[in-house]
């Protein structure tokens, strides 16, 4: 019985994602391996940064960016983690340092706080004027994306890349939590006031 | 009528994202429901909730141009040219093994100029004494004759050799029988 203990716990857990087992093969020196996993995670990595900068050409190159440093640390990778966690935490600190690096730049105000809207300008000035407290169904399609990309800005860039990894990943609390380098219940939080964040802003403009 | 339109404490408002997203613990769970099922605001709020999450559903997921992995790899490739030597692999591999090798060269050659050394060095004075000990054990009955030449003439001399014959004993042959 102990023996058996010993052994489980001997045997990486993450050995099992297939991903992890790609990544394995780049190291040895598999490039077809290396390809497979790009077209495997470029959309969704390009979508994350898409919908963080609002710029599709700067997204592209970040995607392609960290499928670079992924390739780079091959030699040195060991399976401490699902193959998608560590790529999108390689992301997010992409994401993050071009944000601070842009924010250098020209000065542009990213949300600062964890709480409360954070938008420097007011929201109500990129709507159009009579959208307010309409059922979703009722609204133009492109309105109503505006009004989510809107909610989506009036958070801080952790609370943003916490929900796409969620939204879109779907990623558990735990998972977010390895990619963030945060505790689990630092995740809960912070999603939480994410989306109480967006419920309130979305409901100045969609009725619930 | 009260109980139903109760505020809601902060941490109950911050288990209600986890209960959507089925982060809670059973026990948790049983206490959300429960508390939607006699609170009005908490309903009202969980559904604002689950209806903002669903609009996230809108945003736009992009697909990567056709050609964004052959791309990357290209790229990939063009910098691994354009790598210093120092950083590339192969030539990692080829400093670590070399490294190695040159290593265990030098140990051999230590050893091998070691033992040429040992074997041109005068050898020491305890080694000459050991070739000389059968010289060294009569030393000092040599040192009181005080001359070699003495005892062959004296060995060769007959008036000795036949007085001697007459003493009792007779001559001690094993005192200048080497010489």
């Amino acid at each position: 019985m102990l023996i058996v203990a010993t052994t489980q716990t001997k045997i990486n857990p993450y050995l099992s994602d297939p991903d992890v087992q790609l990544m394995l093969r780049v190291k040895q020196g598999d490039e077809e391996a290396f390809a497979e996993l790009v077209e495997h995670y470029q959309d969704r990595v390009i979508s994350i940064f898409a919908n963080i900068l609002s710029d599709q050409e700067a997204a592209e190159d970040l995607a392609q960016e960290t499928f670079m440093r992924i390739y780079r640390a091959r030699n040195g990778y060991e399976p401490q983690a699902k193959f998608s966690t560590w790529l999108f935490r390689i992301a997010n600190n992409l994401a993050s340092n071009t944000k601070r690096s842009k924010g250098r730049r020209k000065e542009v105000q990213f949300g600062s706080g964890e709480t409360g809207p954070l938008s420097t300008r007011p929201p109500e000035k990129n709507l159009p004027e009579k959208s307010g407290l309409m059922p979703a169904r009722m609204l133009d399609k492109a309105e109503l994306l505006n009004i989510v990309h809107q909610a989506m800005e009036s958070l801080n860039e952790r609370q943003r890349i916490a929900v796409l990894l969620n939204k879109f990943e779907e990623m558990s609390y735990a998972d977010i939590a390895t990619t963030l380098e945060l505790s689990p219940s630092a995740v809960k939080s912070l999603l939480s006031r994410a989306r109480e964040n967006m419920k309130d802003h979305l409901e100045k403009y969609v009725k619930m | 009528m009260v109980d139903k339109l109760v505020r809601l404490s902060a941490s109950q408002r911050s288990n209600f994202v986890a209960y959507l997203d089925g982060e809670l613990s059973e026990e948790e769970t049983r206490g959300i429901e429960q508390l939607l099922s006699s609170n009005e605001v908490a309903r009202h709020d969980m559904e604002s909730l689950a209806t903002a999450w669903e609009l996230l559903d809108d945003l736009p997921r992009t697909n990567a141009p056709k050609d964004f992995a052959e791309k990357t790899i290209a790229t990939l490739k063009m910098e691994e040219q354009k790598t210093p030597l120092h950083e590339q692999v192969w030539y990692q591999q080829v400093t670590k093994y070399g490294s190695l090798l040159a290593g265990v060269l030098l140990v051999i050659g230590c050893g091998v100029t070691g033992f040429l050394v040992a074997r041109t060095v005068p050898p020491s004075r305890a080694d000459a004494m050991l070739q000389e000990y059968e010289l060294l054990e009569h030393f000092d009955g040599y040192e009181e004759i005080g001359s070699a030449d003495f005892l062959t003439r004296l060995q060769k001399n007959g008036e000795w050799v036949k007085r001697s014959s007459d003493i009792p004993g007779g001559v001690r042959h094993g005192s200048t029988g080497s010489f």
